[in-house]
């Protein structure tokens, strides 16, 4: 470790209002001794010590909480700033399309609305998905359920595939295609995991899990039960990677808490503290912390539709119990390999890195990841990853609680993280929002990245309590300024950046194949929504839709595409799982700006096949590009 | 006889003064180095006996992440320790994050602090982390001490004291505090 620049303390104060520290003796890393003979012969030794023993302070800045560190955040009309702080003019660049697009007879059920229990909480994901292979995003919401649905005492609530009309409407064909669920659904991943062209859909659920197998008639059927993959308690994000290069793509289930439906977690029972169960003295529901966290399993592909649980000998078990989330597969160090990021919530995060023998290395630490930059074990919810500097290395966002910033971690290379929230201008905004999904999405085209994170909270309480958050929050989108900076992107009343909702999964993806990335929103206890990118640039763009060869995944995961116009080489990689337990657009999008054409294409397929491809006849396109195609 | 000059008695005091000092100050050195050498990284099984699983902060217990304990002891009894609070895992109750146990006296970024039981919380500041150093058992202010982003891409910590041995400061993620032992 280098050397630590010198210190600081602040020696007195006014009784009210802290001074800035002073600075005193220089060179504190002298040997103690000298100081102390230094001491006699001045007679300066400890000569702080009456005034710092006898100082007062106060403890928090003006306007905060008595024990937060940040000062509330309200709006002119004293609304909190999560649910306010709007403007009535500025760009729009998202609508709410829900209602026009007919997806809003849907709606997300998660156990009752008091949210006594934390399987009450934490609901669900949405994914992205081309069933039907019309080139068309279709969207798979996955839905809760309730204690008396597990009992049978009433219908289950049921997940929603809906169909991409193509004129933007959507068209719900849950039960034709079978992919209901009816069980208390988190995450979604989707990826082909049979390389047979045809997305296949794994749902994590309270209880066994589903593995649908898409029939490629509009049908699935659930074969989770011959594949090995159902677990039995709660599953939450999932994410698929062929982890040991053998073209066949893997599986990767996080834990979140081991939940005892006949022994409930309730304050003060069943060895759960009351501390565990309370938020700013608040009683609330119990957990995570005080309940026994779920462990995480990776499930090899076997290639004949089963699977085998190598979670130990890979690695990745989550020993310690950790309260696991959003996770995803992904090449972090550029060694051609896909690595694996877990978000964990009220505990530290996994890095683990892939060593390419079947086992990874746990870097969570020596990376910078485990914890923000002030070592604190954060409430991590949501994984967004993106090349946010265009320098060709994948940074990470995680989404946290309320009071909390949400830790920006910009990659260094050599799998070394810094979280530079502060620096960047995004960390003091995202304390009052309880953030969940998240991505990084070029939502205007220019080539830069920007970042969009959804919210909401878990204790309904909080509306309650003059305590600066709420229960239901609106988006944030923060826009990347050349990758130096983000800067927040005005809340425009009437827009879709403005809705007040207790937002929990997202997906990012063209759904009307025009350029321009949308969200898609599972929103708790109501119904989704689509926030159609109505940004008025006029910049260009191109989508790639990648197909493996015979040694890749059919449908790529875990390819990396560098793509070089308008003078910059953009990255975007073919993931499946992150955001929050939810999974975006596979096909890669890239703003190029003003340019109308591109230089060149490079692909680094899972095969760890590097290929380049001749530039597109024209831009503002969407094409597909197969192994062993290009040169 | 003659009384010794001024400047003859004041050369001999100096002298002797001197000397004196040369030796107080080899004395001090070679016990600082004694220290250096003396104390080490308190081990699981020590760090687990010193502290406590519900740290008395004021008039409650609350609840400590063992995981992240660390600390440093002279192998005679005496530990400077430490250990994060479950505080919900939020910075909302981040008015304390960390419990701090000293068995000896010691310079903490600049300030002495006594033996006792203290607890520090964080605040970001500029560059810098702030932490806001109470005791325990009454809340009372200590003082504000200042920890510093430590150069380069080092394991990020929840909490490490590191022995004085090796680099005599405590890490908080990666930002640091020097400190120095004292004396009875």
């Amino acid at each position: 470790m280098s050397e630590v620049p010198s210190s600081r303390v602040a020696p007195s104060f006014d009784g009210s209002r802290p001074r800035r520290p002073a600075r005193i003796l220089s060179g504190m890393y002298l040997a103690f001794g000298v100081r102390a003979v230094l001491g006699i012969f001045t007679g300066l030794f400890f000569s702080v010590l009456l005034s710092a023993q006898s100082s007062t302070q106060s403890p928090t800045a003006a306007g905060a909480t008595p024990n937060s560190p940040h000062p509330i955040q309200l709006d002119s009309q004293k609304r909190p700033i999560t649910a306010g702080g709007f403007v009535s003019s500025g760009p729009i660049l998202f609508q709410d399309i829900s209602e026009k697009a007919g997806v809003t007879h849907w709606t997300h059920t998660m156990g009752d609305k008091n949210k006594q229990f934390i399987l009450e909480t934490d609901g669900s994901g949405v994914g992205l998905i081309d069933y039907d292979n019309d080139g068309w995003m279709d969207i798979y919401f996955v839905n809760g359920s309730t204690f008396k649905a597990l009992d049978g005492k009433e219908p289950s609530p049921h997940a929603a595939l809906f169909h991409n009309n193509h004129d933007g409407t959507f068209t719900d064909v849950t039960a034709k295609a079978g992919v209901a669920n009816d069980r208390w659904g988190f995450g979604v991943a989707i990826a082909d995991y049979d390389n047979d062209g045809w997305p296949d859909i794994f749902v994590a659920n309270y209880g066994k899990n589903r593995l649908y197998h898409n029939n490629h008639d509009g049908t699935f059927t659930d074969v989770a039960e011959k594949a090995g993959v159902t677990l039995g308690n709660w599953s939450s994000g999932a994410t698929w990677g062929d982890y040991d290069g053998d073209g066949r793509l893997d599986l990767f289930v996080a834990g979140y808490v081991h939940f005892d439906r006949d022994n409930p977690p309730v304050s003060g029972a069943n060895g759960v503290s009351f501390a565990f169960c309370s938020f700013r003295g608040e009683a609330v529901n119990c957990g995570p912390h005080g309940l026994k966290g779920e462990p995480d399993h990776l499930f090899h592909n076997n290639g004949d539709g089963t699977f085998t649980d190598v979670s130990v000998k890979a690695g990745v078990a989550d020993l310690p119990g950790y309260f696991g989330l959003s996770t995803v597969f992904v090449d972090i160090n550029n060694d051609g390999k896909p690595d694996l990021l877990v978000a964990n919530d009220s505990t530290p995060n996994y890095l683990y890195l892939n060593k390419g023998d079947g086992t990874f290395e746990d870097v969570s630490y020596a990376s910078g990841y485990a914890l923000n930059e002030a070592g604190r074990e954060t409430a991590s919810m949501g994984i967004a990853v993106g090349d946010y500097e265009n320098n060709g290395q994948l940074d990470i966002y995680n989404t946290t609680f309320s009071d909390d910033y949400k830790p920006l971690y910009r990659n260094e290379g050599d799998a070394n993280f810094t979280d530079i929230s502060y620096q960047m201008g995004i960390a003091e905004v995202s304390v009052p929002f309880l953030g969940w999904g998240d991505a990084f999405l070029d939502y205007d085209n220019d080539g830069w990245k920007d970042l969009l994170t959804v919210n909401g909270h878990v204790y309904p309480q909080v509306d309650q309590h003059p305590w600066g958050t709420s229960w239901a929050q609106r988006p944030q989108l923060f826009h990347n300024l050349g990758g130096k900076k983000f800067e927040v992107v005005p809340a425009v009343e009437g827009t879709g950046l403005a809705i007040v909702i207790p937002a929990r999964g997202l997906a990012v993806g063209d759904l009307f194949n025009d350029g321009k990335l949308d969200a898609v929103i599972n929103v708790e206890d109501q119904h989704p929504v689509i926030l159609r990118n109505v940004s008025p640039d006029h910049n260009h763009w191109l989508e790639l839709k990648l197909v493996g060869g015979p040694k890749s995944p059919r449908d790529a995961v875990g390819a990396t595409v560098y793509v070089t116009a308008n003078k910059m080489r953009q990255r975007a990689d073919v993931l499946s799982g992150g955001s929050y337990i939810s999974t975006n657009d596979p096909r890669l999008h890239f703003g190029l700006g003003e340019a109308t054409t591109v230089d060149g294409i490079e692909v680094h397929w899972p095969s760890g096949k590097v290929e380049k491809f001749p530039a597109p006849a024209g831009v503002d396109r969407i094409i597909t590009l197969t192994e062993g195609s290009g040169q | 006889m003659t009384k010794p000059s001024f400047r003859r008695r004041m050369n001999s005091f100096g002298i002797a003064s001197l000397a004196a000092a040369i030796l107080m100050l080899a004395a001090s050195v070679s016990t600082a180095i004694a220290q250096k050498s003396v104390w080490r990284q308190a081990t699981d099984a020590e760090l687990a006996a010193l502290l406590p699983a519900r740290a008395p902060v004021e008039k409650e217990h609350i609840e400590t992440e063992m995981r992240t304990a660390s600390g440093i002891t002279d192998g005679k009894g005496r530990f400077i320790a430490g250990v994060v609070l479950i505080t919900a895992g939020y910075s909302a109750d981040g008015k304390y994050s960390h419990y701090l146990i000293l068995q000896t006296p010691a310079r903490v970024g600049g300030i002495h602090v006594a033996p006792g039981q203290y607890v520090f919380g964080l605040q970001k500041d500029g560059e810098a982390l702030t932490m806001h150093l109470y005791e325990a058992l009454t809340g009372k202010p200590v003082g504000n001490l200042e920890a510093h982003r430590i150069a380069g891409n080092s394991r990020v910590e929840s909490l490490r004291i590191w022995p004085p041995s090796d680099k005599a400061i405590i890490q908080i993620g990666r930002f640091a505090v020097p400190y120095e032992l004292g004396e009875e």
